[in-house]
């Protein structure tokens, strides 16, 4: 349906609950980034101790030490991202953040803690990410536990605007634009 | 008495009468007379509930009556707040058809000959509009038919707007106004199509990455929907989920 033809029940989703694949997708990003920089450090890592040892270095992520250091800076990553601001830089691209349960602002401890309880929902099978899609305000088991909850933090309103303006800009020069279209229905 | 000292009598009487009739200057008798003082002493609202007012009014020919009277004159020499503070207004009107009393009049004719500004100096309106139940009479009355009658271009003209609107209190009308039901109600896609609004917008928050981002979020959220809506229905969740934290949902309600 053609976003001019709706005209009413537009919504900013602004402070909504955050649904599974706006999450999912902030977590395929993160990953993305984190281990990639990740990467970047080892193979910088490897470069330096090559020209200091003057031996051939090649680390990777089956060492035992890398693996460890590749999990602590995972909690570093995503610790301090969701203590420091509430959000990953994948969360920020998906337009969500992390917030207290009754939705004021988050506590650096309460982020750290949910760095540190995350992987217990990988670890009950996926489980824990169940609540996701189930829990009445899509809460996974580490929300639950560190008392947090995930929200959308972008003005669907706004961007609607902008989707409208372009859209009018284009019109103006002849070109075709793509179609953005939320609705508070869906 | 015999008859013919009566006859007399009765002449001498006719004549005398005659005389004084003759003689009396009926002008300087009215002119000596205290019309207010004599006005005062008349209870006019029970002498008016005697009379059928209707009726009365349908046999005379108004019209010609005011013509053939100095009303000017004849007002001048009434003390007319006195008069309007005695009468009963309100009960006088209910028992006049306004309608088909104001259909007799020529009203044209009749304001011809009164000096209204003279005649308005001695009332005091206030006083008077503070007794007068104005509900019941405008009911009564065709006001259509009568603002038919008149030149309103003409009556406007006369109404100095500027000086009107500086004597309103705009803040106090807007604080009445609820804005945001307003905005609410304003069509902001036509509003942006018609105006040069949405290429303030462009250009204040265009750029290809905010383009993909609006995207990406939009299609991501149309994901989410869908999903909550068949999660919902697999579930046979009966209530909605709350769309918000409370903290949340209380600053979207606002103060």
């Amino acid at each position: 349906m053609s976003a001019r033809t709706r005209d009413a029940g537009w919504v900013s989703w602004q402070g909504h609950y955050a649904g599974s694949a706006s999450r999912f997708l902030a977590y395929v990003i993160d990953l993305l980034v984190s281990s990639g920089l990740f990467a970047l450090g080892l193979a910088a890592a490897s470069l330096v101790a090559q020209v200091v040892t003057g031996h051939s270095v090649n680390w990777n992520r089956t060492n035992i030490v890398v693996a460890v250091i590749y999990v602590a800076w995972q909690f570093f990553y995503f610790g301090y991202s969701w203590a420091a601001s509430g959000r990953t830089f994948g969360m920020a691209a998906l337009g969500v953040r992390v917030v207290r349960a009754d939705g004021k602002g988050l506590d650096p401890w309460r982020g750290v803690l949910r760095a540190l309880v995350f992987p217990l929902s990988f670890l009950l099978c996926g489980l824990g990410f169940l609540g996701i899609v189930v829990q009445r305000e899509h809460r996974a088991l580490h929300d639950l536990i560190a008392g947090s909850a995930v929200i959308y933090a972008w003005d669907a309103r706004a961007a609607r605007l902008r989707f409208l303006a372009r859209e009018t800009e284009a019109g103006a020069r002849g070109r075709p634009q793509p179609e953005v279209v939320i609705t508070q229905d869906g | 008495m015999s008859d013919p000292a009566e006859s007399l009598v009765q002449r001498v009487a006719d004549r005398v009468v005659d005389l004084v009739v003759h003689a009396l200057d009926v002008n300087a008798l009215a002119q000596q007379v205290d019309l207010n003082a004599l006005v005062v002493q008349v209870d006019i609202d029970a002498s008016l509930r005697k009379i059928d007012l209707n009726a009365l009014l349908a046999r005379v020919d108004i019209n010609s009556l005011l013509q053939r009277a100095d009303l000017n004159a004849l007002l001048g020499q009434v003390d007319m707040n006195a008069l309007l503070s005695r009468v009963d207004m309100n009960a006088l009107l209910s028992r006049v058809d306004m309608n088909a009393l104001l259909g007799r009049v020529d009203l044209n004719a009749l304001l011809s000959q009164v000096d209204v500004d003279d005649l308005m100096r001695r009332v005091d309106l206030d006083a008077l509009l503070a007794r007068v139940d104005v509900n019941p009479l405008l009911q009564r009355a065709d006001l259509n038919a009568l603002l038919g009658q008149a030149d309103m271009n003409a009556l406007l003209d006369q109404v100095d707007v500027d000086d009107l609107m500086r004597r309103v209190d705009l803040g106090a009308l807007l604080d009445r106004v609820d804005l945001n039901a307003m905005v609410q109600r304003v069509d902001t896609d036509a509003l942006i199509e018609q105006t040069d609004l949405g290429a303030v917008i462009a250009a204040s928050s265009g750029g290809a990455a905010s383009e993909a981002l609006d995207a990406a979020r939009s299609q991501a959220v149309g994901l989410d929907q869908f999903i909550d809506r068949w999660t919902g229905r697999l579930l046979w969740r009966k209530r909605p989920r709350p769309p918000a934290p409370a903290a949340l949902l209380d600053a979207q309600a606002g103060p």
